[in-house]
């Protein structure tokens, strides 16, 4: 650059600074320091996009798996039929199971069709004379009541 | 003190690390707004807003990535450029009284002349090489801070400079040619 231009360009001269720009910035840093809790509310924070997207991928899947978990874990309760209570007293059968052994002749016990059904089949608990040597009756007689339709019942 | 130790006492609420600072760089900032805007009252507005957008964002700056000064420079002439979009900020052809008023010898008058005219030249460039201008010709920094400031790279301000010195020494050619010496030697 030629000097000339250089000494021309110095001719413009900035006037003084204004008086109250002091005071209108030295008043503006004063109200922020006396409000530092301002920035709570009109502060800003920057966040890169590829941080920020994350940030908002993290959020979306944990509220997701949140949500899931609250669903499966308490599930709808079922309706609760508000009907008034009532005692009904109904006859109940009871079923008695009985189990007696009956004693056959011996005429009767080579004759498959005389015997009754229930009657025992084994061959040689018929052979063999019963010995009741020693038999007492018990003393006390007890009952089993099973009811009808279980699997298990003899 | 350092200008980093400056600027973290002043993160730390110290008012008058905070001055310091201020007093250091607002003449550059008002002078940079008044040259690019062109009028007193922008100029105020810009170098106000400038130090409360760095009194609102100070927690942010680091002062070991980039100078104030770089940083100040740089949110000036953002605003600057923000007024001059703005269509409601016209460009302002006010005169200090201090310099309106044309009092004393023949040499005030010529000076006044000069400036007047040089001012006008500066105002006629395009804002990009105006700006390259300002910050080389009158605030004296280097290319290279200019770059950052004016967000370019080093090739584009050198052209932007090159073409607003070849632009005003058109402009200004009646003026170059017939400086009296007298006044160029006053100035030393």
């Amino acid at each position: 650059m030629n000097r000339d231009l250089k000494e021309l360009l110095k001719k413009w001269e900035i006037p003084d600074l204004p008086p109250q720009l002091d005071e209108r910035v030295m008043a503006t840093y004063s109200s922020r320091r006396r409000q530092p809790w301002i920035f709570r509310w009109t502060g800003s924070v920057r966040l890169p996009v590829p941080v920020f997207a994350l940030l908002l991928l993290l959020q979306l899947v944990s509220g997701g798996v949140i949500l899931r978990n609250q669903f499966f874990a308490n599930p709808l309760p079922a309706p609760v039929l508000s009907m008034p209570e009532r005692v009904v007293e109904v006859p109940v059968e009871k079923e008695k199971v009985v189990t007696r052994i009956v004693y056959l002749p011996a005429s009767a016990a080579g004759n498959p069709d005389r015997r009754p059904a229930y009657a025992a089949t084994n061959a040689e608990s018929e052979k063999q004379p019963m010995d009741l040597t020693g038999f007492q009756p018990v003393s006390e007689f007890r009952i089993h009541v099973i009811k009808g339709g279980n699997r298990n019942e003899r | 003190m350092t200008e980093a130790e400056l600027v973290r006492r002043a993160q730390g609420g110290d008012a008058a690390a905070f001055l310091l600072l201020y007093e250091r760089y607002r003449r550059g900032i008002f002078s940079f707004a008044h040259r690019l805007l062109g009028s007193l009252t922008a100029a105020e507005d810009v170098t106000h807003d400038c130090f409360a957008s760095v009194i609102g964002n100070f927690q942010r700056f680091n002062p070991d990535r980039a100078s104030l000064k770089t940083y100040l420079y740089a949110v000036a002439r953002n605003l600057a450029r923000k007024h001059l979009r703005d269509p409601d900020n016209e460009a302002s052809e006010e005169i200090p009284e201090d310099l309106a008023t044309p009092v004393g010898p023949l040499d005030q008058l010529l000076d006044r002349e000069l400036c007047d005219a040089v001012r006008s030249a500066i105002e006629r460039l395009p804002p990009l090489q105006r700006e390259v201008l300002v910050l080389c010709e009158y605030e004296d920094l280097p290319l290279a801070e200019i770059a950052t400031i004016v967000e370019a790279d080093l090739g584009s301000v050198k052209a932007r400079l090159h073409r607003a010195r070849t632009n005003l020494r058109r402009i200004l050619a009646p003026y170059l040619d017939g400086v009296p010496d007298s006044h160029l030697v006053e100035d030393k």
